[in-house]
């Protein structure tokens, strides 16, 4: 096959070139301009399809003949949904209140408030794992604060410089929070026995501490904050578990804990945040 | 070719199959009017207009092709129905001095026909897609029967190129064709 129309051909190898760039490279331009077209489309679209409706009316728009029977079956199903709405919502706010109450159980001393934080783009490959989150200094979020999960679970802390509507959130087992004093709790359900450790980030989300061999130290264990660099309503709130304890290559005679987070940040949808700094707006948002 | 007779057939085209020609559908299968203007223009218009034609007709319906995407987002990708369609003019343009072009019966089979390998182009783009991390258009291991759709669609596409190729033989004097053996045709 030959092609001789030069332009044509620049013309199809540039469309084969950008059938297989990244979305996230022209992606943006490909939907506005697709906007454009779909809106000089729409108009004599949608009077096609008021036209293929009245030729061909949808199956489920065929209801009982009965018009009476007909807005019963309405009203019906527009309570029933209602009432799913509603049901929803008092679970939610059901969570948030027990939520509220074991981080106010957990730290009493009220020098932060608590502030709701949806997440936004949390997708693996944004800033390798640090997650964006739709609050700021607006509602006194500070950097350094930590974000929680049901009730003393740690996710990670505010990053530097967040903004007045959105900060970032970097989570445990991230490089950027450096090293962290934690203790592994040996004895959770007796008397509280604690091995003091420091965590360091190894990759792929995880930490790791030299451990003594014989400490008891065993998989499973929680990891509790003691850090004095932290916040101080975050200490003693969970990091992670113990989820391997081996010997240590370059010391054969101590041993190595390989730590996993409790809580997945890519994984939320939101986050509350010990906010420790002063709100621009009092009160929305806040409890 | 006359380019605005092409545009105004193409948008007809665009805007029957995106908002009414699912009124034809029977079962699964829904009828696509596109192979059948492809199929009339590398027939009858001079080869590099037949080029452009198919390209910018993928263009134009990928660009109307929007797809959602994980998180609530839509993505537009121009490629998967420019590569179909050039696969389809690939395929229509060397055949056109073997096909009586006149004959609605053919041209509305071999309409049938340029959608399937148009749909080849379609799921071959999106699988490369795919494989670089993108979401596909079909349900994950649903490949199969969207394959068996696209022929069923293939089937009713036929079916409908029989009078709407007759239509466009009717007013093929409209599209300002080259006349048969003139030099523009064999470029």
């Amino acid at each position: 096959m030959k092609i001789a129309d030069r332009p044509f051909a620049i013309a199809a190898l540039l469309a084969l070139f950008v059938s297989v760039l990244p979305t996230r490279i022209v992606g943006g331009v490909l939907v506005d301009v697709s906007g454009v077209v779909t809106a000089l489309l729409n108009p004599p679209a949608h009077v096609l399809q008021l036209v293929r409706e009245w030729l061909r009316p949808p199956q489920h728009d065929r209801g009982p003949d009965d018009p009476v029977m007909r807005e019963l079956l309405r009203e019906r199903d527009t309570y029933r949904s209602q009432w799913h709405a509603a049901r929803q919502e008092v679970l939610e706010l059901e969570r948030k209140l027990e939520q509220a109450g074991a981080i106010r159980r957990a730290d009493p001393s009220g020098a932060w408030r608590l502030v709701d934080a949806a997440v936004g783009m949390s997708t693996p490959a944004a800033g390798q794992g640090i997650v964006q989150l739709m609050t700021g200094t607006a509602l006194g979020v500070a950097a350094g604060d930590v974000a929680i999960v049901r009730g003393d679970l740690l996710a990670g802390r505010i990053g530097p410089a967040p903004d007045r509507l959105t900060s970032t959130l970097v989570p445990i087992g991230h490089p950027g929070l450096g090293r962290i004093d934690a203790s592994i709790v040996i004895d959770e359900q007796g008397q509280g026995r604690r091995m003091p450790v420091q965590l360091e980030a190894i990759g792929s989300g995880r930490l790791a501490c030299d451990v003594v061999l014989d400490g008891g130290v065993k998989p499973g264990m929680l990891v509790r904050l003691r850090d004095a660099s932290w916040p101080k309503g975050a200490q003693g709130m969970v990091l992670g578990t113990v989820a391997e304890v081996g010997r240590k290559d370059q010391q054969p005679l101590r041993g190595r804990a390989i730590i996993l987070p409790v809580i997945d940040v890519l994984t939320l949808a939101e986050v509350t945040i010990k906010a420790t700094g002063q709100s621009a707006d009092q009160g929305s948002r806040s409890r | 070719m006359r380019s605005p007779v092409f545009i105004a057939a193409l948008l007809v085209a665009v805007l029957l199959d995106s908002a009414f020609l699912q009124v034809l559908a029977i079962g699964g299968a829904r009828p696509w009017l596109f192979p059948v203007v492809l199929a009339f223009v590398c027939f009858n218009a001079s080869k590099p207009a037949a080029w452009w034609a198919a390209l910018g007709m993928g263009v134009l319906y990928d660009l109307v092709s929007p797809v959602a995407a994980p998180g609530g987002t839509t993505i537009v990708v121009v490629g998967p129905n420019t590569i179909g369609c050039l696969l389809a003019a690939a395929t229509a343009i060397p055949l056109r001095g073997v096909v009586f072009k006149r004959n609605p019966v053919a041209v509305g089979v071999l309409a049938g026909a340029l959608l399937l390998i148009h749909q080849v182009g379609w799921f071959a783009a999106w699988t490369a897609r795919g494989w670089l991390g993108d979401p596909v258009p079909w349900t994950v291991g649903e490949v199969g029967s969207a394959m068996l759709a696209s022929f069923w669609a293939a089937c009713a596409t036929a079916l409908l190129g029989v009078p709407v190729s007759y239509a466009l033989d009717r007013i093929e004097a409209w599209w300002g064709f080259p006349a048969v053996g003139s030099v523009a045709r064999r470029v």
